[in-house]
Order: structure tokens, then C-alpha cells, then sequence
């Protein structure tokens, strides 16, 4: 069928191949239901430029579990070379990535890959989505990526993709809609048919029109699979069987497979072809359309589709190579649980290997529903590695199912290792779920049943969970013994990987007692993690490098390493790592009195597609404060959120600084009796865990409330000195340190008008209007006539103290730009342009963003 | 065997190094490899803005299948007809 209203489509896409072939490599989203035709514009667009570019195609397919990297592979299979040998290596995840991207950029001419049907993409391929996008303005490649909008519902997975891509200044998108009654007349009228019959039970969907019409004059069936199933009903007997033999492979269905599952007829497959139903691609075919191969598969009988299922497993397993995922799949679509058993538990390792762990652990689970009977170390070694997989995706619900089962088994049959470790990993998951007494049971369980023995890797790995859960827990000198222990016996058996991972949880509990040494531990630990090749905990190590220094405040270690690790997992893509750094970096500006950084980074950080709690915590706490410091009328609500958030997690460290924002705003508004209820509990659980700076600052607001004397004696020092009433002491302490807001707040206890004088001029500089007034206030007392102006953060050039990033906005603003305009020009997403405009409305106390500009131009400034 | 002149425009591909000029030969090599038809490559000129090659096969569509698969423009194939040279003046 001609390409009908897709000019547009077509001359867009032609553009941006042209943009790529110049070295401005694009990023495409193609949308639409269906059988609206996106293969349909995508294999157009290529033929029309078959001869200006390299054509590389790879699709997701629609087994129940789908296979990782699928369309990967697809493309390494017929680009050859260097793809073709990295992918059949055993390369890492990284390294098959980047070598895609290298294969892309080809000098002779520039590539389209196109992506298909990523909706049903598996957990890798998603990554390798955002990897591309990230990367692809490098080369001159354009990657187009298309998927079924209507079936990406809030929760699918690969909204997240979609969120990281959008905004990226190389995605483009088109998103297809039907046809126009015009357009369906047209086709209609060539075939004699009624076209306003066809559109009304069509609606002007492409594939389905192209089906009505197929079926010929007369007959309009009224779905997609009676229109494909009267087209069928036309075929031969051995024609029928070759689409038969077709319909129960999802993914592509080589010649030589129908052959032996159908019929060895080469006009059977001819005739399927000449009637439009399959298309030959090189040696494979495929149906028109994955609906009319639904339509085809529904319509055969239950007791022949598993004797289809067990044929084409027959075929799949003589060719040897096959992918394990399509054995399995067609295994138990056979019923036939021996070939579950064999395959599923290879097409699990595989997916894993590869980071595709959702469709890892969904392998684990079918091998699993086949396991009766079972050998008992087989079924338990399963059971665990379901287990596994269900932690590296968070389901720690259905990771204790498995650890639970898996217990049994092994103690069934007397191994005490595999018990063990089944019960240090399990008490992970424990953890995870808020069951931190049977935790420590199961872990301590773990240590008993190997102590006794000679210490060997399990007893290592058992020590660094029971070492993890203390540190969370805040009981730091048993975390530290802990995490000493598995050092030593990992660093005995040559596990760098697991040195690695000991020696973080080691120097994150010495953060609390001994900073230098944790600065020291962690190198060790960040060594061990790179000589282990393993990326993720090389990113961890550096966010706890950058976080653990922050929150004993040595901002200089902080800041280096934060943005390290923003380098880093960057780099990596490992997203939730880096956004967490990113977070932190916020909070480090913020207690630094780098404002006007604190709100753009803490903005930016709110506004990310990742949901992690944690990262919102930090930043929403960030974002709350400065505004309580600034006194800006929407701290409020920040402040709650993270509050909220970090009553779930129960943790002191996401409490803490919620807590202590929540207070400082009750104070500035002049409501000390609130204070106690806020911090009170807080207090207690950091007073519990001895923990110095939370003592320290939850103890000074209850103080400063009048509540209790703030145990000044267990308090980290600048608290301590304050709360006893040595303020210049705590001044200098604090200057120290780095925290000019904390510097001017000692100042303001005191009673010296020069001192107090200084408090104020911090103050301004900071754009702390609340507490400047309460210094102001002071100083009247004491007689001082002559105050100096008024502090605001209002300058002659920023009249409103408006950030660095506000100030832009502002200006394109001025020009009459939209949120989209400036998203675009700016690099950042409509939605957080938004949030910018919003904010400067609230500063410059103006209602719409004409007013805004209006003033603007009144004080001077310029459109840009 | 019929001989193919094919002209391929590459803007500033006399500009690339020898490191991607063996990437290009390896895949070229590679290509013919996997054709399954009787198929030579002769030796190509790099010049200006062109790359012209003289290559060995029984029809246009074996050249331009070996350009589909190798990423090769061919914005110009045409069969030799002749080949003369100074001894042709002797025969």
C-alpha cells in the first residue's frame, strides 16, 4: 500500500538524516497505536534514502520474556565485523554499548538504526536506549526508536527512557495519527470499496484499512482478525499451514524453519507471500503486521498450537546458537518441562550477564514452576539465583519468597555454605522491607553456622552484610570490626571485587568516628573497586566519598568527589548513583552559602525523571532550607515532602536535616512551642545511635526552643561551644568550616555591636533576609543608630535576587520565549523552564510573565 | 566477468588517516566474503571528494548489494565497455 499523509513524517525525517550526516547525530521517537504505520514510514524513509546511507535494523519481539539486546544482536548479524565478533564475545555491557556506538560512526556515510517495537524492549536494551541518546550527537548516525504510545501506560517501563530522552537536545519525535477520511475515500475507491464504510469501522487505521480492502468488495469485517482471517481463509491447505507454522514464532521465522515445521513447499510459502499476509526479508519472513500474526495464532486449535510449539523447538535445538530465550519460550509453550528445565535457567544467565535482570529473574521463575521433582541442589541453586534477581530489581518481596525456599532446600540437604550465604543475602532483602530484627537474626545465623570453620569467602561475604545492616543502623564500632574481618579474608582468597565492597562499608562507618581514616579506607576501597572492572561500585564508592565527608562537613573533600562522581556515573550511565551525588552537591552549596548554585542544582535535581527516595530527600531538604533562610514564602511544602519521604525510609540520616529545616522555619516564624514535637523524636533515635552532628543540631534547636539543655557534652563541637554559650568560639569554628550562614547566626547570640554589625553584613551578602532582621532588631536594642541599609538580596545589577540560572530565564523570557523555547535554548526540559518562571514570578512579586518582563525592562535589563 | 567503474561521493575523504582507510578495506573484504557470488575488488583511487573503484562481478546488483551491506555509497556504477591503454596503438 502507498504511503498515505506521511509527507510531513517523511521530509522531517529526511532533515534530520541530514543533520546526522553532517556529524550532528539525532535521537527519533516514533509513536503511534498499532498498525498506524510506523514500519510502515520508517521502512519508506529508509528505502528512499538506501543509496545515502547504511540501513541497520534490529526489533524487540513479543515473547513473554523478551530477549536481551534482541535488536542488537539483529544488527550485529547483518553489519558483520566488529559488532558481529564483540557481540558474540563475552564482553561486558559497557563494552558491547560503546562498541554499537563506534560501529556507528562510519566515515563513508551516515547510518540509520532503527529500533523497532521498544515497547517491548527488555531491561538492556532500555539502557541501551538512554545510552544512545545520551551519546549519538557525537556521530552521524540517526537512531530511530519506535514504539506503541497507547501501551506505555504510567507504570511501563519504559517511561523512564522516555523521561531521561525528551529533553535531550538530539531527541526528536513524531507521533503518527490515522489516516483522514479523505485518505481512506482514496484507498477505498481504487478497490471499488465504500470508503466511508471502510473509515467508520477502520477509524482510519492504516493496517486495519489495508486488510478491510485486501478482503475485497463486499465484505467489511468489523475487526483487524476477521479482516486477516478471511484473507487466510483463502489459502491452500499447505498454505495455511505455512502461516500456521509462522504464527507461533514471535520474533523472525527462518525459511528453513517453516520447512520442517510445515511443509517442505517452496509455493506454499510463495503463495503466503503473494497474498500479502508474510513478507521474505534475506532468508527470514515475517508477517505484515505483529496484529495478523495475533489474529493467526488465536484462531489455531488448542491441541495443535502445542504441537506447532514442540516442532519448532525440534527445529530450534538441531540449529545450535539458537538464543536459549526462544528455546524456553517455545518449551513451555510446548508443555514440555525436560526443554524448560534445560533452557530457561541459560536464558536467565545470559539476560543477567547482559543486565537485563527483569527478564532474568521472569526466566528463573518459569524454569521454577517446572521444578518438581527436581534434583534438591538443583531446585535450591535456582531458587536462590531467582532470589538474586529479584534484589538487583527491588523486588525484595520476591526475593524473600525465594531466599525462604531456598533455605529449606539447602539445609535439606546439608550444605552448610550455601545455607549460610542464603541467610547473610536474605537478610538484605529483610532489611529492605523494614524487618531489621529478623535481619540481623538471619545474618547472625550465617556467622555462627561458618565460624566454627575455617574462614573462606561465604564467612567474608557474611561479615560484609552483617557489616552493611550495622553501619545503616548507625553502630559504628561493630560495623567497622565487621567489615575488617571480611577485608582480611577476601584480601586471603584474591576477591577484589569483594575487598572492594568491605572496605566502602568500613570507611562509611568511620566517617562518624575517625574522617581522616574513613578519607583513607575509601581510597583503598575506590583502588580495590577499579582493579575489579566493576563500574557500579567504582560510582558507589565515589558517592560515598562525596556524601560521608559532606555530612561531617569537610566540604572540600565533599565537593571534590561529588562532582567525580557525577563524572563518573555520567559516563556510566548509572543514573540513580549520580543523581544522588548531584543531590548532595545541592546540599554541600547550600551549607557553603553557594546559594544561588544550591536552588539551580537542587531545582534540577527535583525535576529528574528518577524517583529514587533518597535523592529526593537530600534535595527536596536542600531546597527547603535555603528558601526557610532566604524566607521565601514556598518552603514549606519541600520541606514536607522530604519529611514525609524520610519518615518512610526511618533512617537518621534523611530525618535529620528534614527535621532541622522544619524547626529552623517554626523559629524564624516565631513559633519555638512547635519545635519540640518537630525534632524531638529525631533527637532521641540520633542521641540512640551516639551520632554527633544530628545530637548536635536537633539538640541546638530544642535548646534555642527552650526545651532542654541540647547535650551540649555529646554535641559535634561549633553546636557544643554555642549552646554553652561561647559564641565567638562557635563563630570561629564554624568560619572554619566553611558555613558562613552558621559563622553569622553565632555572631547574632552575642552582645558586641561590632560582632553583630558583622553578623548582619554576612547576612546581606547571603540574601538572608529573616535573620537579618532579627540582627537589626538586636542592634537597636543595643542603642546602634546607624544600621546599615537594610540587607535583601537585592543588588543594583540583580534587583531581585534572582540565581545565575533565573537571571537567563529572565532574559529569553523578556524576548517573549515559551517554556518550550527556553527549555530548548537552555538544555533543559519545558517542565523545569516552568519551574523556573514560576519562581522568578514569586521573587519578583508579579503576576504573569508579561509583568515580569515589563519590570525587567524597567530596571534594565536586556532580552537576549 | 563483466568490469564495474563506481563512483562513490564522500565528502573529505581524502582526509582520512590509513587507520580508517584498513577499516574500510577490512569491510569491503569482509563484505565480499559473505556475497556468495563471484566477486573481485580490483583496486580503488581515493581523489578529492570521490573514492572510484574497479571492481569484478556478473551484474549492477552484486555492486550495489556490496555497497548495501558495507555502507558504501555508489552514486555512479557503470559497466567497462573497453579498456585501452598505450598498446592499443599497436593492435
Amino acid at each position: 500500500m502507498e504511503l498515505l499523509e506521511r509527507g510531513e513524517e517523511l521530509a522531517a525525517l529526511g532533515s534530520w538524516l541530514g543533520e546526522a550526516g553532517s556529524g550532528a547525530g539525532r535521537f527519533v521517537l516514533v509513536s503511534g497505536e498499532a498498525g498506524i504505520g510506523k514500519t510502515s514510514l520508517v521502512r519508506g524513509f529508509c528505502e528512499q534514502h538506501a543509496d545515502g546511507a547504511r540501513v541497520w535494523w534490529g526489533a524487540c519481539d513479543a515473547l513473554t520474556t523478551p530477549r536481551p539486546l534482541g535488536p542488537l544482536y539483529d544488527i550485529a548479524r547483518v553489519s558483520k565485523g566488529e559488532l558481529a565478533a564483540l557481540m558474540s564475545s563475552d564482553a561486558s555491557r559497557h563494552e558491547r554499548f560503546s562498541g554499537f556506538l563506534e560501529a556507528l560512526a562510519w566515515p563513508l556515510q551516515p547510518t540509520i538504526a532503527v529500533l523497532e517495537d521498544v515497547h517491548w524492549a527488555d531491561e538492556a536494551t532500555r539502557d541501551l536506549l538512554v545510552f544512545l541518546a545520551r551519546r549519538v550527537g557525537e556521530v552521524n548516525a540517526l537512531v530511530v526508536a519506535t514504539y506503541r504510545d497507547d501501551e506505555v501506560g504510567g507504570d511501563h517501563p519504559l517511561r523512564q527512557v522516555l523521561g531521561n530522552v525528551v529533553t535531550l537536545r538530539v531527541t526528536r519525535r513524531l507521533a503518527l495519527s490515522r489516516l483522514s477520511e479523505a485518505a481512506v475515500a482514496h484507498l477505498a475507491s481504487d478497490r471499488e470499496a465504500d470508503g466511508s464504510q471502510v473509515f467508520r469501522v477502520t477509524g482510519g487505521n492504516p493496517f486495519f484499512v489495508s486488510e478491510v480492502l485486501a478482503v475485497g468488495a463486499g465484505e467489511v469485517p468489523q475487526t483487524v482478525s476477521d479482516a486477516v482471517l478471511a484473507r487466510a481463509g483463502r489459502l491452500s491447505a499447505s498454505g495455511r499451514s505455512v502461516l500456521e507454522a509462522a504464527a507461533v514464532v514471535p520474533d523472525q521465522v527462518e525459511v528453513g524453519l517453516v520447512h520442517a515445521v510445515a511443509a517442505d513447499d517452496a509455493e506454499a510459502i510463495e503463495e503466503c507471500v503473494r497474498a500479502g499476509l508474510l513478507v521474505a526479508v534475506g532468508r527470514s519472513l515475517r508477517f505484515r503486521h505483529e496484529l495478523a500474526r495475533l489474529a493467526v495464532e488465536h484462531s489455531i486449535s488448542g491441541t495443535r498450537l502445542p504441537e506447532l510449539h514442540t516442532a519448532v523447538l525440534g527445529y530450534l535445538s538441531e540449529q545450535g546458537r539458537a538464543d536459549p530465550g526462544r528455546l524456553a519460550y517455545h518449551a513451555e509453550q510446548a508443555g514440555d518441562r525436560d526443554a524448560v528445565l534445560a533452557h530457561a535457567p541459560g536464558a536467565a544467565e545470559r539476560a543477567s550477564r547482559l543486565g537485563a535482570h527483569r527478564e532474568a529473574a521472569a526466566h528463573y521463575r518459569r524454569a521454577l514452576q517446572h521444578a518438581d521433582g527436581l534434583d534438591p541442589r538443583e531446585h535450591a541453586g535456582l531458587l536462590e539465583r531467582h532470589a538474586d534477581e529479584c534484589t538487583a530489581i527491588d523486588d525484595e518481596a520476591g526475593a524473600l519468597v525465594s531466599y525462604d525456599r531456598a533455605l529449606l532446600a539447602w539445609r535439606e540437604v546439608d550444605d552448610r555454605e550455601r545455607t549460610a550465604t542464603v541467610l547473610a543475602r536474605r537478610a538484605y532483602a529483610l532489611w529492605g522491607l523494614g524487618r531489621n530484627e529478623e535481619a540481623r537474626a538471619s545474618v547472625d545465623e550465617a556467622i555462627a553456622l561458618l565460624e566454627p570453620h575455617p574462614p573462606g569467602l561465604p564467612l567474608a561475604t557474611a561479615y560484609t552484610y552483617s557489616a552493611h545492616l550495622h553501619m545503616l543502623a548507625r553502630e559504628v564500632p561493630r560495623a567497622i570490626e565487621l567489615g575488617h574481618r571480611a577485608v582480611t579474608i577476601a584480601e586471603e582468597h584474591h576477591d577484589v571485587a569483594l575487598v572492594g565492597r568491605a572496605l566502602n562499608i568500613v570507611g562509611a562507618a568511620q566517617w562518624f568516628v575517625d574522617p581522616d581514616q574513613a578519607e583513607r579506607t575509601l581510597s583503598r576501597a575506590l583502588e580495590a573497586a577499579h582493579r575489579s572492572a566493576d563500574d557500579t561500585i567504582v560510582g558507589v564508592v565515589m558517592r560515598m566519598l562525596g556524601s560521608g565527608s559532606g555530612e561531617v562537613r569537610r566540604y572540600d573533600v565533599a565537593d571534590r568527589w561529588l562532582r567525580e562522581g557525577i563524572r563518573w556515573c555520567t559516563e556510566h550511565d548509572l543514573d540513580i548513583h549520580g543523581d544522588y551525588c548531584l543531590a548532595w552537591l545541592a546540599r554541600s552549596c547550600f551549607e557553603q552559602g553557594r546559594w544561588s548554585e544550591a536552588d539551580d542544582v537542587a531545582v534540577e535535581v527535583a525535576d529528574r525523571p528518577s524517583q529514587h527516595a533518597p535523592t529526593r530527600i537530600v534535595a527536596l531538604t536542600a531546597l527547603g532550607r535555603l528558601r526557610v533562610r532566604r524566607g521565601d514564602p514556598d518552603a514549606d511544602p519541600p520541606l514536607t515532602d522530604a519529611w514525609d519521604l524520610a519518615v518512610t525510609t526511618g533512617d537518621l540520616q534523611r530525618l535529620w536535616p528534614a527535621a532541622a529545616g522544619r524547626a529552623e522555619l517554626a523559629w524564624l516564624a516565631g513559633d519555638s512551642e512547635a519545635i519540640p514535637d518537630l525534632v524531638g523524636e529525631t533527637f532521641e533515635l540520633a542521641v540512640r545511635l551516639g551520632q554527633q552532628w544530628p545530637i548536635g543540631e536537633l539538640g541546638f534547636w530544642l535548646w534555642r526552643a527552650g526545651a532542654s539543655d541540647g547535650r551540649p557534652d555529646e554535641a559535634a563541637e561549633p553546636f557544643a561551644l554555642q549552646m554553652s554559650g561561647d559564641w565567638r568560639e562557635a563563630a570561629a569554628t564554624w568560619e572554619q568550616l566553611g558555613c558562613p550562614y552558621e559563622v553569622a547566626v553565632a555572631l547574632a547570640d552575642g552582645d558586641d555591636p561590632d560582632e553583630l554589625e558583622r553578623a548582619f553584613r554576612i547576612l546581606g551578602r547571603l540574601g538572608a533576609a529573616p535573620m537579618a532582621d532579627r540582627v537589626a532588631a538586636r542592634l537597636r536594642e543595643l542603642g546602634v543608630r546607624e544600621l546599615p541599609r537594610r540587607p535583601s538580596r537585592a543588588t543594583v545589577d540583580n534587583p531581585s535576587g534572582l540565581t545565575d540560572r533565573q537571571l537567563e530565564v529572565l532574559s529569553l523570557l523578556m524576548a517573549g520565549r515559551t517554556n518550550a523555547q527556553i527549555g530548548t535554548l537552555l538544555h533543559i526540559s519545558p517542565k523545569t523552564a516552568g519551574h523556573h518562571v514560576s519562581a522568578i514570578l514569586d521573587k519578583l512579586g508579579v503576576a504573569d510573565r508579561h509583568e515580569a518582563a515589563h519590570l525587567a525592562r524597567e530596571r534594565g535589563m536586556t532580552p537576549s | 566477468m563483466p568490469t564495474f567503474l563506481i563512483e562513490r561521493n564522500i565528502t573529505g575523504v581524502s582526509d582520512l588517516g590509513q587507520d580508517q582507510l584498513r577499516d574500510i578495506a577490512t569491510k569491503s573484504n569482509a563484505v565480499v566474503a559473505d556475497l556468495a557470488v563471484p566477486y573481485t575488488w580490483i583496486r580503488s583511487y581515493v581523489a578529492g571528494d570521490k573514492i572510484y573503484c574497479v571492481h569484478e562481478t556478473d551484474d549492477v546488483e552484486s555492486i550495489r548489494e556490496h555497497a548495501r551491506c558495507g555502507g558504501f555509497p555508489a552514486d555512479l556504477v557503470v559497466e567497462v565497455a573497453s579498456v585501452i591503454g598505450p598498446e592499443t596503438a599497436n593492435t
